[in-house]
């Protein structure tokens, strides 16, 4: 099933901040681990990953490091900050209540 | 034809004003491009489908470029650029102020004397001065073309720490003074080979000595005609009355 590009934008940094949150990932690393997490209907454009994530890196919710893979490619690996995981949790909370109220008006739209 | 990825991404960078990120923004785009690639390969799609493929999957080149334009803020990457510059002159700045306050040699002497730095042997002769502790031990006698000899005297001087200028120059082993059995050597001021018969004796420096506040080490020369038995080292202008005699073992 294909998701509305807007439903997806508004949803980004609490993704991307949820991919991090267990181990650092570099950016086509973020994008195949998201299409897994989510049976292939979260498909990015890939190159509008980075905007995001340089965005995030601006904030101070990622922090990044250049590091040497076993074939040796040097990738950029964005990791969660302190205040990153702060945001995500905030995020998430922000998601918990949204999509409650949006089911409960979704729900009840129904005619009795 | 032109690599089409290249393409896209000129058009990506094209849009980031701020040009020192391009470099970096470029070389991440392109390993992702790779990675996808390749990714593609192992699941047995040709070269051309999967370039095609990976390609069109990174978006629209422009959208993507604005995006990261946005982010990539001129105004935001000068002010950036300027304040690790500033940085970085107000270390080097830090560094010379503090190797001027104590001393440029000091400091890299010093760490060269501890990377250098052996015990004197417990048999080494030893003199406490009002600054430090002085030992001294026969080194080798080596036989010279012209039927001189050299012969090395070891010196160990150790410093208490800190000292003022004053004092660390009067621990310095050029204003010591060396005598054998024939009288006192001169210091070696002048090329050897333009000195007379009677400055044919002296001594001199042969390192690793350097400049430092707490110990060193030190090997002088004394170029000799015969062989010594023995050697006296002095400091008379330290107003203290003390010799150090080292002696070496007759050839046998």
């Amino acid at each position: 099933m294909k998701i509305d590009k807007s439903l997806m934008s508004g949803s980004t940094t609490l993704l991307a901040l949820s991919l991090l949150a267990g181990e650092e990932m570099y950016g086509y690393q973020m994008i195949t681990e998201l299409a897994r997490r989510s049976n292939n209907v979260f498909a990015l454009k890939e190159g509008t990953l980075y905007p995001i994530l340089h965005g995030l890196e601006a904030d101070g919710l990622l922090s990044v490091r250049e590091k040497k893979s076993e074939e040796g490619r040097t990738r950029k690996y964005y990791r969660i900050t302190r205040k990153g995981r702060k945001t995500l949790d905030a995020r998430k909370e922000e998601w918990r209540v949204f999509r409650e109220q949006v089911d409960a008006v979704v729900n009840s739209a129904a005619p009795a | 034809m032109r690599d089409p990825f290249q393409i896209w991404l000129e058009a990506v960078c094209e849009q980031v004003r701020f040009r020192p990120d391009r470099k970096g923004i470029a070389r991440e785009l392109r390993i992702h491009y790779e990675d996808h690639c390749q990714d593609l390969l192992r699941l047995g799609w040709t070269p051309e489908l999967a370039e095609q493929r990976a390609l069109a999957a990174m978006g629209n080149a422009q959208e993507v470029g604005w995006a990261l334009d946005r982010v990539h803020k001129p105004w935001l990457g000068w002010l950036w650029e300027g304040s690790r510059w500033l940085f970085r002159a107000l270390a080097v700045l830090a560094l010379v102020t503090l190797f001027e306050t104590i001393g440029w040699d000091s400091l890299a002497g010093r760490t060269l004397n501890e990377l250098f730095w052996e015990a004197p042997p417990a048999s080494a002769a030893r003199v406490e001065l009002e600054h430090g502790v002085l030992c001294a031990a026969p080194g080798e006698v080596t036989p010279e073309t012209g039927g001189k000899v050299t012969a090395e005297i070891q010196l160990w001087l150790q410093m208490r720490d800190p000292l003022g200028t004053e004092a660390y120059y009067g621990m310095r082993n050029w204003f010591f003074t060396y005598r054998d059995e024939y009288g006192e050597l001169p210091l070696l001021e002048a090329d050897p080979s333009t000195m007379t018969a009677a400055e044919s004796r002296y001594w001199q420096n042969r390192g690793p000595g350097r400049n430092g506040w707490t110990r060193y080490r030190q090997t002088v020369e004394l170029v000799l005609e015969e062989p010594p038995r023995w050697a006296e080292v002095s400091y008379p202008l330290s107003g203290g009355d003390w010799v150090l005699r080292v002696e070496w073992e007759a050839a046998s």
